[in-house]
């Protein structure tokens, strides 16, 4: 701790904020461009002083980059990249432009606004651990900024009055004692900042002063709620977290495992066209705002599971679309939906999919659901069937408008010995015809994520079937659920996610956008909708399973740290507050719904905040007991010794020398006994301390203040003394720690 | 020079803390701004990394209260008798900072004057330069200098003085003021006399003929005294050592050197004149003292030597219509020791006495910067 590299600290923490901007931002490109321009404007000034380009041409420069960013924030949006790249400008400028303490001092403020850009565009992990770096590094180079700014003050006036600056302290003693002001400020510091974050209410305010951040681009899901056939490239493979899910089962025990997969079903898709499935324009739509939603935050579909077979999904949602509508992932068949708190959202019920409106922040909700048996049972055959579901039926017919489809279709129902017409098929056999649909697909077809044109005028999917052979999920889906509804079976293609990656020790899944799949739902009986999925399933668990390689492992356990984070900290809102806190039901049901400020048990935060000041207050005694080496001990019988003041601090050290050699003087000998007690064992040493001890003494008890030549030979006779034991250790092999300090505190 | 602590000296007020006050700058000001901004943000974005900024913005504040507050309250500072200044060249004021903490370092604080007043409230001293202190561990005291450069001669009454210190944090500069009258005396300007002034004022004529009753290190034996550490060998007087059965050591007289009187005629002069026949005069008792030449000054009962007579000057006044008898001049006469005839340095040819040339017209006496 030397606070004559405040610059160099300034310098790092610049780079840092550009880091951190960087990962925020997701412009690794631009942080990289920066630091090169950053770190060759310190070279090149470092030559000279701090001097770089005159102070003209910088302001100049800065006044250009703030035309240049008003002009975009006119012609743009006004947000928060530009703020921040505006910041990373006059950062580069200022590096070559630090003369003085005032420039170091610039560069640290804009260091901090930068970082509070990034915190603004991207609340996320490594966001989170780049400013765990940044806040202490920061707060220690402010404090050595303040010795280093009043060190240039004092330079300064002793020029004015033609005196000697005073000299510096010694930066040994001076970072013992800078650390311990460090260490306390960080452990206070964090312990309030915990407190304010936990307290401070949530949910209300929000976009009061308008939208900061645009959500970027880059980070929608890997999910869509169409599918488009035909496009060449590559599926994108992106790992990137959607989200995490448990499963329970009826007991609400956690369940999972590497083998076992779920569907998270997200869109479904009832129009087909020229090799595009989009969604059906909803009759049955019930839209729910959030204030509606009830005081359990739950919604019910219709057909309440009673016999205790519903397994339960929770999820969290890493983020959600700020002011954009998505599908809520859910399984087959929701019945129920719980969320954390209320967002405005639209139902429909025929296909049971929820369409929600985001806030931009994580989600957490739970959905109970129960699996469609695998035959229809009796009851089920002869249920009735709906107006709409009939209205499907009827919409799916053979309609010959894919002769070749067609065709496919009835020869696998006829290899499968069952009638492709649908009017001379019992409807017991839809399941099965269905089932062999799947089978077809999956055992003669082959799965790849490279992506190629069909040729020009023919459609994807009979391309897919009877020339390409090979394809993605979408194209199997597509291709089942058109051969579904040429033999009469009315069939769906629905979009989602598949669990696979599962964590042994968070008894949980990690789902990413890699993870994005679509598959087939058939109608198989009156209101019976199943699940098929015609991908082969090795090719599918070849895609979507997690090797166990070392990176696959480390991946796995920073995407366990990155859930961790999201859980507890970016999604901590009103209703994990409220429970913290303690605050009563209705409140939290009223936070969740924006009507109000959550109501908080003042007693039980009281108490709390009280707690933690305690803790906070026993936790930094304890570190500066621990730290505070120069403290003096309390006096026993209430002598205070006087203070041994700063120009007589060569005797203390001196004390120290002897202790380290393993001459120690006792406490009650007076040192020049000490002297001549040695003396016949090392009179070198007893005649260095004999001088010293007579220099000190004139000093301390004959009222007379000894003059600089006095002072320096004293510190001469310290040097000998060092020197003296540095030969030793050096003969002996002693630790370097000694040797060490005669080059930090060598000069006097 | 001896420094004794003010609390042990009779008579000596000791420093007491009369109040602290907190004074706020730009960078706080900023730090102020930037919390607000960040709890807003926090508050629009509903981000929770930004509430936690947010949190320690806030706990920056405290912690910063809490170290310079604890700090500062153990803050100690005595001014130590300043030694005289002269007009015109930087004096020294030292302080003893102390730490009477346990456990707060103090750094970066700054002592300094809160004003140079002469009497009837006028400003004595250009801005002075404070003294600083940049580390002060736990129960450590240091003696430390402000620099201060006087522009008028007198005493100037030294009251509140202030220790202030911006750590840890910078945002808010924490002062504490002390009360410890003390005065300050100012003696008139150092002016360099030319060579022939010099030879004039140092008497000629034979010197060394008498010895003074004091003890000193000339030749002559003044007496014997029991050894003490630190005595030279070669002043034991062996055999009455012998005689006394313990070591004895030899004292001598010290010689008297020659004696002239100085005097100060201002006879009419106007303030200016004045204020340079006081500058000369102190040159000239000055330029004696370095020769080996005693002086003493006419109108000084102090007794005490050169120290003496240049305190009175520094707080000499013109007498209001008095009459005068001549032009304004400085009279040396030899004394006892001094051979050779009287001299006289008229003010009127200053230039020719002064290796400089007179100063220039109020720079004896001006309104400080």
């Amino acid at each position: 701790m030397n606070p004559d590299r405040v610059p160099f600290l300034a310098l790092l923490l610049t780079l840092l904020s550009m880091m951190l901007y960087g990962v925020a931002d997701d412009a690794p490109g631009t942080a990289l461009a920066a630091w090169v321009v950053a770190i060759g404007a310190w070279v090149v000034t470092q030559q000279r002083s701090g001097r770089g380009m005159p102070r003209a041409l910088a302001g100049t420069l800065i006044l250009l980059l703030l035309i240049a960013t008003v002009f975009r924030a006119m012609t743009a949006e006004v947000d928060v990249t530009l703020f921040c790249q505006f910041l990373i400008g006059v950062q580069l400028v200022k590096l070559l432009d630090r003369e003085k303490a005032r420039d170091i001092a610039q560069l640290l403020v804009l260091a901090v606004f930068l970082a509070i850009g990034a915190t603004l565009l991207s609340p996320g992990l490594w966001v989170g651990v780049l400013a765990l770096v940044f806040v202490p590094l920061m707060v220690l180079a402010v404090l050595q900024f303040q010795v280093y700014r009043s060190r240039e003050a004092a330079a300064e006036y002793a020029e004015e009055a033609g005196v000697r600056p005073p000299p510096p302290v010694r930066a040994g003693r001076f970072g013992r004692q800078l650390l311990r002001v460090h260490s306390f400020s960080l452990a206070t510091g964090v312990v309030i900042a915990a407190v304010v974050f936990i307290v401070m209410p949530r949910g209300a305010g929000q976009d009061a002063f308008g939208r900061w951040v645009t959500p970027a681009a880059q980070r929608t899901t890997g999910f869509n709620d169409s599918v488009s056939l035909g496009g060449g490239g590559l599926i994108n493979e992106s790992r990137e977290v959607v989200l995490e899910l448990t499963v329970r089962d009826p007991r609400g025990d956690p369940i999972g495992g590497r083998e076992t997969i779920y569907y998270l079903r997200g869109a479904v898709l009832e129009n087909y066209r020229d090799g595009e499935w989009s969604t059906r324009r909803p009759r049955s739509r019930t839209r729910v705002p959030a204030a509606e939603l009830g005081d359990d935050m739950t919604w019910r579909f219709s057909g309440e599971d009673t016999r205790n077979l519903s397994y339960n999904f929770e999820i969290t949602l890493r983020s959600t679309p700020q002011n954009r509508d998505m599908y809520l992932f859910t399984g087959w068949q929701p019945l129920r939906i719980t969320y954390s708190r209320a967002l405005n959202q639209v139902y429909n019920s025929a296909v049971r999919t929820v369409v929600l409106r985001g806030d931009g922040r994580p989600l957490t909700y739970s959905v109970l659901w129960q699996p469609a048996s695998l035959f229809v049972r009796p009851d089920q055959e002869d249920a009735e069937e709906s107006a709409e579901d009939r209205e499907r039926r009827v919409a799916s017919r053979p309609s010959s408008r894919s002769e070749v489809i067609a065709e496919v279709a009835r020869r696998v129902l006829d290899e499968a010995g069952i009638d492709p017409d649908p009017d001379e098929r019992g409807p017991d056999e839809d399941a099965r015809a269905a089932m062999a649909i799947e089978s077809y697909l999956r055992e003669n077809f082959g799965y790849t994520l490279v992506l190629e044109r069909p040729t020009v005028g023919a459609d994807p999917t009979e391309w897919f079937l009877t020339e390409r052979g090979i394809g993605h999920c979408e194209y199997f889906a597509s291709a089942m659920a058109l051969m579904c509804r040429e033999v009469g079976i009315h069939a769906r293609v629905v979009t989602g996610y598949v669990a696979t990656e599962f964590s042994e020790s968070s008894r949980s899944y990690t789902v990413r956008e890699s993870n994005a799949h679509a598959w087939v739902e058939a109608l198989v009986a009156p209101s019976v909708w199943r699940r098929f999925d015609p991908t082969p399933p090795g090719e599918l668990m070849a895609v979507h399973s997690v090797s166990d390689t070392v990176w696959r492992r480390l991946g796995r356990w920073i995407d366990a740290l990155e859930s961790a984070w999201v859980r507890s900290v970016v999604s901590y809102d009103s209703s994990a507050q409220a429970r913290l806190l303690g605050a009563r039901d209705e409140d939290n049901r009223r936070a969740g719904r924006g009507d109000e400020e959550p109501g908080i048990d003042v007693f039980r935060v009281g108490l709390g905040v009280l707690a933690s000041i305690v803790i906070v207050a026993g936790i930094a005694y304890v570190l500066w007991r621990l730290l505070s080496r120069t403290a003096p001990k309390r006096a026993l019988s209430g002598f205070v010794p006087e203070p041994i003041p700063e120009e007589l601090s060569f005797y203390p050290e001196m004390l120290k020398l002897l202790r380290e050699r393993g001459l120690a003087k006792p406490e009650p000998t007076p040192p020049l006994r000490h002297a001549s007690v040695i003396a016949g064992s090392e009179p070198e040493v007893s005649g260095v301390v004999d001088e010293v001890s007579r220099v000190f003494y004139r000093a301390r008890y004959g009222g007379v203040s000894l003059s600089q030549v006095e002072i320096d030979g004293a510190w001469r006779g310290v040097e000998k003394l060092r020197s003296i034991s540095s030969n030793v250790s050096a003969r002996t092999g002693s630790s370097p720690a000694v040797n060490g300090a005669v080059s930090e505190n060598g000069v006097r | 020079m001896s420094e004794r602590r003010a609390s042990e000296k009779p008579g000596k007020p000791a420093a007491v803390r009369v109040g602290r006050s907190y004074r706020s700058g730009t960078s706080g000001a900023l730090y102020l701004f930037t919390t607000i901004f960040l709890g807003i943000g926090a508050i629009n974005a509903q981000n929770n990394l930004l509430f936690f900024a947010f949190g320690l913005a806030i706990a920056g504040l405290v912690v910063s209260g809490v170290i310079s507050g604890s700090g500062l309250m153990g803050l100690r500072i005595e001014r130590l008798d300043p030694p005289p200044g002269e007009v015109g060249s930087p004096g020294v004021i030292r302080y003893r900072v102390s730490n009477a903490n346990r456990l707060v370092p103090l750094m970066c604080v700054w002592v300094e004057e809160r004003a140079f007043k002469r009497a009837g409230d006028v400003k004595a001293c250009a801005k002075p330069s404070p003294a600083y202190v940049e580390l002060l561990a736990p129960g450590a005291s240091t003696i430390v200098e402000s620099f201060v450069v006087p522009t008028r001669r007198g005493v100037v009454e030294l009251g509140e003085f202030r220790g202030r210190s911006g750590f840890p944090f910078g945002l808010v500069s924490k002062i504490v003021r002390f009360r410890q009258p003390s005065e300050w005396t100012v003696r008139p300007a150092r002016l360099e006399l030319t060579r022939a002034a010099s030879e004039r004022i140092v008497p000629r004529g034979p010197r060394g003929a008498d010895v003074s009753s004091g003890r000193g290190d000339g030749q002559e034996f003044y007496g014997l005294r029991e050894y003490t550490e630190g005595d030279s060998i070669r002043e034991i007087a062996w055999k009455p050592s012998a005689r006394a059965g313990s070591l004895l050591v030899m004292q001598r007289t010290s010689p008297k050197a020659a004696k002239v009187k100085v005097r100060f005629d201002p006879a009419g002069a106007d303030a200016e004149a004045f204020e340079l026949g006081l500058a000369m005069t102190a040159s000239v008792l000055r330029a004696c003292q370095e020769s080996g030449v005693r002086t003493s000054l006419s109108g000084d009962d102090s007794k005490r030597g050169i120290e003496g007579q240049l305190d009175a000057l520094a707080k000499a006044t013109q007498e209001p219509g008095a009459r005068p008898s001549g032009p304004p001049r400085i009279v040396i006469e030899p004394g006892t020791g001094a051979g050779g005839r009287g001299v006289e340095l008229r003010l009127a040819e200053a230039s020719r006495w002064l290796a400089g040339g007179p100063p220039e017209p109020g720079a004896l006496e001006r309104d400080p910067r």
